[in-house]
């Protein structure tokens, strides 16, 4: 488990939030790029298979 | 070797059941964190840690998926925000539920049973509305602008402060408050984004038409998962390391489940979810009797039958899918060109 343990409760506590929030926007952003490049090649891939 | 503070299976554990958690998410709009808090319970985690980790999970997906819905979602953001403060003391009380529970070495037990009923009655109402739908046929005639009589009827006691909602009808700000305390209850002791109960709320006892009130039941999980979090964060009980690889998967996953609704009908899958969660259901109540009984064999079977369960549900929405983007494409292939 992460801690920041000389930090304050409630800075560790909004440090938290902050690392989710922060975390939840890479990873819809990333996989956004990821989707527009592949997502056309895979579904044309899941047509094509006999 | 470890990687975010988990062993390198853990890790691989965490990202997979993430991704089926977002297919479901993505796929129902609903189903992702009650099967979080009962998956750590059942690895072993303490239940405050399991409830303070899925909130902070709750957070991060209701964040996804507010990102995904923003340009075409129906928000009432007023009333999001009116709910705020019954919100974060709901969930408050309910986190002091769990804590109290701990104190006395019951949190487990009660936090436990209290899944098994509510997965268990979820699954039942999925199972029984699949069933109905597949004899009596599709549309039940509702429209989405429709407000139900239970609401018309709450609405017509003018209990004051009354206040204007966006869509200029009036309702009582205790039944606001209410519905946001008494769905953060729920959130803070069971670690749920709680949609399941608070979209069905706003819609019947606030009286917010069904389009908006799906879309304002997300903004009130973000709020609920974002108060959660803190609240939880609070007493340095959320395990970083176990949101982020769950977030890794499920955000992958809400995508593919999101674009499978463009593929796959519905009503075809929901038996198989409403079945998946009478046997989480069934994964809890083992989990409990393996700490009764000591029978460590417990816990292997209810660990076997969540993410087992899980997994065919995951597979049979994929499959779907797959199949229908072929039977598209043979169509579009045998359809004659019309030339203009």
């Amino acid at each position: 488990m992460i801690e920041f343990a000389l930090l304050p409760t409630a800075l560790q506590a909004a440090l938290v939030v902050t690392l989710v929030l922060v975390e939840a926007i890479a990873l819809y952003v990333g996989y956004g790029m990821v989707e527009d490049r592949v997502a056309p090649r895979v579904l044309e891939a899941i047509a094509n298979t006999a | 070797m470890e990687l975010l503070g988990l062993a390198p299976e853990l890790v691989v554990l965490f990202v997979s059941f993430g991704f089926m958690v977002g297919v479901f998410f993505g796929f129902f709009g609903m189903g992702g964190s009650f099967l979080v808090t009962p998956a750590l319970l059942i690895l072993g985690y303490p239940a405050p840690v399991a409830i303070g980790s899925s909130m902070a999970f709750v957070f991060g997906t209701a964040v996804i998926a507010t990102l995904k819905h923003h340009d075409v979602g129906s928000v009432d953001y007023k009333l999001g925000a009116l709910m705020f403060a019954g919100i974060v003391v709901g969930i408050e009380a309910g986190k002091l539920l769990v804590f109290g529970l701990e104190a006395i070495g019951r949190a487990e037990l009660v936090v436990g049973v209290a899944y098994v009923l509510l997965l268990g009655a979820i699954g039942l109402v999925f199972t029984r509305n699949a069933l109905k739908q597949d004899a009596a046929g599709e549309d039940d005639g509702r429209q989405d602008d429709d407000i139900p009589e239970i609401a018309k009827k709450i609405k017509s006691y003018n209990i004051p402060p009354m206040v204007t909602l966006t869509d200029g009808s009036k309702a009582s700000m205790w039944t606001i408050s209410g519905v946001g305390g008494g769905v953060g209850v729920v959130s803070g002791f069971l670690g749920v984004g709680g949609g399941f109960i608070r979209m069905p709320a706003i819609y019947y006892l606030i009286g917010v038409p069904l389009a908006a009130a799906v879309g304002t039941s997300l903004f009130g999980a973000l709020m609920s998962g974002a108060v959660g979090a803190f609240s939880y964060g609070l007493s340095g009980v959320i395990d970083i390391g176990v949101v982020t690889a769950l977030l890794v998967g499920s955000a992958l996953g809400a995508r593919i489940g999101s674009a499978s609704t463009a593929y796959v009908d519905e009503a075809d899958v929901t038996i198989y979810f409403g079945i998946m969660l009478l046997m989480a259901s069934a994964a809890v109540a083992f989990g409990e009797l393996a700490t009764w009984l000591a029978m460590p064999i417990l816990d292997t079977v209810s660990f076997v039958l969540l993410i087992g369960s899980s997994l065919f549900v995951t597979t049979i929405i994929l499959y779907y899918g797959a199949m229908s983007v072929r039977e598209r494409k043979l169509m579009a292939e045998r359809t004659p060109q019309v030339e203009n």
